[in-house]
């Protein structure tokens, strides 16, 4: 078994619109990040990863025996907030002047360092599915390579320049514009689409021989976990048939060796885009068609890139042992039995979480909490 | 402003939460390798001593130096601002 025994969160439900930039957009975000980044000495994704880093956890995980550990930094990309592109002058562009930390595999170095995670360090790139895909990575050297504690944290810097204009000339965000006729929701007729959200989550997980060194208590366990691509002509796009979801999605539940019927909950990317709604809905209905309940966090706290997947299952395993409750999906106007309109209890402790990356990159993995 | 204490105070953020606390050096004389600041620090330091000092980028990037009152007084030397005190000058920098 793989255990989830220390996590921490970072997001947030407050938006500002920011109408000072190329394509104006809302975004979920921390002012604090940026309030001094022409200064070029303060680094705003590493002022967002300081959000989930605890020092007295650090220090704990430094001091409590653990045989191999391991550390992951899911950045999302291979150079933080990296479309290496000039952009338009405006408040968020910035040059950060210690050159060495903006590589991801040299920030996650100095992290792994803190966390006494030496014995495997390593970055993951891969989009917006990252912190899911490295849960993956966690199974692997858990199961494989007898690692019995695998430290990770994920942190992308979505309100930078790059990321704003990116997914502002891609349409993909809900324009300032459109902000006055349309909420960000996911899986509805009329509200659709998402906000920019900055995000980061540190995690640690453990095996079986890991919890008996440390005496750590399990919040969650991870059961399964699965990454999958689909053949799709368009490196943007995403297959209507939902095939890249599907794929991941049954890999995770094999490898937690469950049945479908045995998965009642799902934590969906859920970006809200029409290409999403359709792939995404398409898949859990063919893989779950004894029925399902599913959540969305996006239309709350933004899209957190490569943070998403892990954060937002964080923040469901909060939930629910908090309030025993699935919430629901922010902003949704129709009403079903499948997508939440309103907070409703889940059949069983498990559920299955899913993100997607640009790259036809798919995660899927299956939690069940303590 | 004392110089040894203001090397301290900035060697303090640079090494926050890091593995080994950073234990202050008593002289700005002792050689670099002695002071518990790996060369990532020391890109560091330089960085946030030039900043708080407003040294032109382009000139402290070719700064080279082997012991902590080297560093401070190629800054020195470079210097177009003075912080008004050890607070503000740290300020400038977190």
């Amino acid at each position: 078994m793989i255990s989830l025994t220390h996590y921490k969160t970072a997001c947030t439900e407050n938006t500002e619109l920011l109408d000072d930039i190329s394509f104006p957009q809302r975004v979920n975000w921390f002012p604090e990040t940026y309030a001094r980044v022409a200064s070029g000495v303060i680094y705003p994704p590493h002022v967002l990863a300081n959000k989930v880093i605890d020092s007295e956890l650090v220090t704990l995980l430094r001091e409590t025996p653990s045989k191999k550990t391991a550390f992951i930094l899911a950045a999302g990309n291979a150079h933080f907030a990296g479309i290496p592109r000039e952009v338009t002058e405006s408040r968020f562009k910035y040059k950060y002047k210690v050159l060495p930390l903006t590589l991801t595999q040299v920030y996650a170095g100095r992290i792994a360092q803190m966390c006494g995670a030496t014995d495997y360090i390593v970055t993951d790139s891969t989009a917006c599915a990252s912190s899911l895909k490295v849960m993956m990575d966690v199974q692997t050297l858990i199961k494989m390579y007898g690692f019995t504690r695998v430290v990770v944290l994920s942190v992308e810097d979505a309100v930078s320049s790059t990321v704003l204009e990116f997914f502002g000339e891609s349409k993909a965000i809900l324009t300032a514009k459109e902000d006055d006729e349309t909420l960000p929701s996911a899986f509805d007729s009329k509200n659709g689409k998402f906000h920019v959200g900055q995000g980061a989550v540190f995690a640690v997980f453990e095996s079986d021989e890991g919890l008996q060194m440390s005496g750590f208590k399990p919040m969650a366990k991870l059961l399964g976990a699965y990454t999958a691509g689909e053949p799709c002509t368009n490196a943007l796009g995403q297959l209507e048939s939902g095939e890249g979801y599907v794929r991941a999605a049954q890999g995770a539940i094999d490898m937690a060796g469950l049945r479908n019927h045995q998965i009642s909950t799902v934590k969906t990317h859920g970006t809200g885009t029409v290409s999403n709604n359709t792939a995404e809905r398409t898949a859990l209905h063919k893989l779950l068609p004894d029925g399902f309940i599913a959540t969305s966090y996006k239309p709350t706290i933004g899209h957190t890139m490569g943070a998403s997947g892990l954060l937002e299952s964080a923040l469901l395993v909060d939930e629910l042992r908090r309030t025993g409750l699935v919430p629901a999906i922010k902003n949704r106007t129709e009403s079903d039995e499948v997508f939440l309109s309103e907070p409703a209890p889940p059949m069983n402790n498990r559920f299955l979480s899913l993100a997607a990356g640009m790259g036809n990159v798919y995660s899927a993995a299956i939690f069940s909490v303590e | 402003m004392d110089k040894l204490e203001l090397f301290n105070k900035v060697a303090e953020v640079v090494k926050l939460n890091s593995v080994t606390k950073y234990k202050p050096i008593s002289t700005l004389d002792m050689p670099w390798a002695d002071t518990n600041l790996d060369s990532l620090d020391a890109i560091m330091m330089c960085v946030y001593l030039s900043e708080i000092y407003n040294v032109e980028e382009e000139t402290s990037k070719e700064f080279v130096f082997t012991t902590p009152r080297e560093l401070i007084d190629l800054v020195e030397t470079n210097k177009t601002t003075e912080p008004e005190s050890l607070d503000a000058a740290i300020a400038g920098i977190v």
